[in-house]
C-alpha cells in the first residue's frame, strides 16, 4: 500500500512540474520573449521531416477507405456517395488523429532526443552558463513549431487523402471524375471541417508540450534519453487518443 | 572580485565541499589544484551559480550568487566566462557558430564584426582551420581550445576554466596556459583555474589553492607551496 501511495506520489508531482513547465514557456510566448529564427529553423526542420510520411499515409488511407467504401456502399445501392464517405471520415476525424499520431512519432521524438541529448551532454548547462535561458532558446521555438506545423500537415493529410480516394473512385469505381469532385465539395460544410480541425490545436499543444518537457527533463546518459523518448511518444499517443474521445464528445454535444 | 565564504555542500551523504572559504581579488589568477574527484569542479560550478550550496554564499563583485534565482543570474553570467571540463559545445553548429553564440546573443555587433572577432580569437587558439568543422569532427584538445575561444569571446571581468590543459600535448598545454594569461592580464578579469597540471599551474597562477577532503589544504604562490613542509603538499607538488 505505501509503495503505491509513493508511486502516486511521485506521479502527482510530475503532473505538477509538467504544469509549472507549461507555464513558464507559456510566460515566455505572452510577454513576446519570441526568438523567429529559431522557430522558423524548427518549423521547417519539423515539416519537411513529416511530411513525406504524412503524405503517403494519407494517400493509402483515402485510397484504402474509397475501396471500402465502395464495397458497403454497393450493397444499398448508394455507390455515388463514396466521395461523400471518404470527405467526411478524413475531415472529421481520420485527418486529425491520423496526423497528430504520426507527428508525435516523428517530429515528437526528434524534439525529445534532440533536448534530451543537449541536457545529459551539459550543453543545456552550458546556455544557462552563458547567460540564455534555454527554455526561452530551445524550448519554446520547439513549442511554437508544434502549433504552426502541425494544422498545415492536417490539411495537406486531408487533400491528399481525399486525392486517393478520388484515384480509387475514379479509377476503380468508374464515377466521373468532375462528378466525384463536385460531390465531396458538396459532402463537406463548415462544421464537419472546423470540428475536426479545432482538435488539431488541442493535440499541437499536448505534442508540443510532453515531448518538450520529456526532453527537457532527460537525465541518466544515453540510456535515459532513450528513455525519455519513448516515453514521450507512448504518452504523446495516449493523451491524443484519450483527448481525442473527450473532444469529439464534447464537439458533437454542442454542434451535433 | 570573488569572495566565498563558508561553502558546504553534499550529494546524498557524500561531503564534496566542506567549509572554503577563498577570497580572489580583482585581476588575479588562482588556480585550484586538488586530486580527481576532489569538487574542483564542483567549486567552480557554484561561483557560477549552476549549483546552489547547503550552506555559505559566493560573492561576485559584492552580488551575492548563492541567493540569486535563475532569472536574476541570466544576466550576471554574461560577464563571466566558463570553460566546462569537456567543452560542452553544441554538436549542432560549427565552431564559427559555437563561438559566435555568445556575440550574438549578447552584444549588437555586426555580423562582419562578429566574425572579425571570432576568426581574431580562433587564430590565437590555432584553430583557424576548422571553423567549418563541427565539434563531432575535432579531436580532444580542438574541442577544450574551441570551448575556451567561446569563453573568452565576450569582454568578461571573471573567467572560469575547468582543466584547461587535460588532454593536450605538453607544447599546446603550454600555449593555451600562455593564451589564459594573457586573456585574463588584458581584460584584467579574475581568474580560477581548475587543474592537475602543476607545472602551467606554477607558471601562470597568481596563487594555489590546494584542495583536499573538501578543505583547502594550502594557499599561497607556487613558490610557498613547493617550499612547504606538509606532506600532502610536499606530495602533490612534487614534480
Ligand atoms: N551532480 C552531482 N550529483 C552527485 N554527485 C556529484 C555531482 N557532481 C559531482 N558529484 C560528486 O562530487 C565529487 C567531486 O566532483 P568534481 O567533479 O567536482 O571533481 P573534480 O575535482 O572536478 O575531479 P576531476 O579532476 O576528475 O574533474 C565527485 O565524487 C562526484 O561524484
Ligand atoms: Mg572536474
Amino acid at each position: 500500500m505505501n509503495g503505491y501511495f509513493k508511486k502516486f506520489y511521485i506521479w502527482c508531482s510530475h503532473i505538477g512540474e509538467a504544469v509549472v513547465f507549461f507555464s513558464r514557456a507559456l510566460k515566455f510566448i505572452i510577454t513576446g520573449k519570441i526568438r523567429f529564427n529559431e522557430v522558423w529553423k524548427q518549423v521547417y526542420e519539423q515539416g519537411a521531416q513529416t511530411v513525406i510520411i504524412v503524405i503517403l499515409t494519407s494517400l493509402a488511407a483515402g485510397a484504402v477507405l474509397a475501396m471500402q467504401g465502395y464495397v458497403s456502399m454497393s450493397r444499398f445501392g448508394a455507390k455515388e456517395y463514396v466521395s461523400h464517405l471518404v470527405a467526411l471520415s478524413l475531415v472529421r476525424e481520420l485527418g486529425p488523429v491520423f496526423t497528430a499520431l504520426i507527428f508525435s512519432g516523428k517530429a515528437g521524438a526528434k524534439i525529445t532526443a534532440e533536448l534530451g541529448t543537449m541536457n545529459v551532454n551539459d550543453q543545456m548547462t552550458a546556455t544557462r552558463a552563458m547567460g540564455v535561458d534555454p527554455m526561452e532558446y530551445f524550448v519554446v521555438p520547439r513549442m511554437l513549431a508544434c502549433f504552426l506545423v502541425l494544422p498545415l500537415l492536417v490539411i495537406i493529410f486531408e487533400l491528399v487523402g481525399m486525392f486517393g480516394g478520388y484515384i480509387v473512385g475514379v479509377g476503380q469505381a468508374h464515377l466521373p471524375g468532375a462528378f466525384y469532385l463536385a460531390q465531396t465539395q458538396r459532402a463537406i460544410e463548415y462544421v464537419d471541417f472546423f470540428s475536426g480541425f479545432i482538435k488539431v490545436f488541442f493535440f499541437a499543444v499536448i505534442i508540443g508540450w510532453t515531448c518538450c518537457f520529456q526532453g527537457f527533463n532527460t537525465k541518466g546518459g544515453s540510456l535515459g534519453v532513450g528513455q525519455h523518448t519513448t516515453n514521450a511518444v507512448a504518452y504523446s499517443y495516449i493523451l491524443v487518443i484519450i483527448s481525442n474521445t473527450i473532444l469529439t464528445k464534447l464537439i458533437l454535444t454542442i454542434w451535433g | 572580485m570573488i569572495e566565498i565564504s563558508g561553502l558546504y555542500k553534499t550529494f546524498g551523504s557524500q561531503k564534496v565541499l566542506d567549509g572554503i572559504s577563498l577570497e580572489v581579488p580583482k585581476g588575479e589568477i588562482l588556480v585550484i589544484l586538488g586530486q580527481s574527484g576532489t569538487g574542483k569542479s564542483v567549486l567552480l560550478k557554484h561561483i557560477i551559480g549552476l549549483l546552489k550550496p547547503d550552506a555559505g554564499n559566493v560573492k561576485l563583485n559584492g552580488v551575492d550568487v548563492s541567493n540569486l534565482s535563475e532569472k536574476a543570474l541570466l544576466p550576471v553570467r554574461k560577464k563571466i566566462g566558463y570553460l566546462f571540463q569537456d567543452g560542452a559545445l553544441y554538436d549542432f553548429m560549427s565552431v564559427f557558430d559555437n563561438v559566435a553564440f555568445p556575440l550574438l546573443e549578447h552584444t549588437k555587433f555586426s555580423f562582419k564584426e562578429v566574425q572579425n572577432k571570432v576568426m581574431a580569437t580562433l587564430e590565437s587558439l590555432d584553430l583557424h582551420d576548422v571553423v567549418v568543422k563541427f565539434p563531432s569532427e575535432l579531436s580532444g584538445g580542438m574541442r577544450k581550445r574551441v570551448a575556451l575561444a567561446r569563453a573568452i569571446i565576450l569582454d568578461i571581468e571573471i573567467l572560469l576554466c575547468d582543466e584547461p590543459t587535460s588532454g593536450l600535448d605538453p607544447i599546446r598545454s603550454r600555449d593555451i596556459s600562455e593564451v589564459i594569461h594573457q586573456v585574463s592580464r588584458k581584460l584584467g578579469c579574475t581568474t580560477v583555474i581548475a587543474s592537475h597540471d602543476i607545472a602551467n599551474s606554477c607558471r601562470i597562477g597568481d596563487r594555489i589553492a590546494l584542495l583536499n577532503d573538501g578543505k583547502i589544504a594550502a594557499l599561497g604562490s607556487a613558490k610557498e607551496l613547493q617550499a612547504s613542509n606538509d606532506p600532502f603538499v610536499k606530495e602533490f607538488m612534487k614534480v
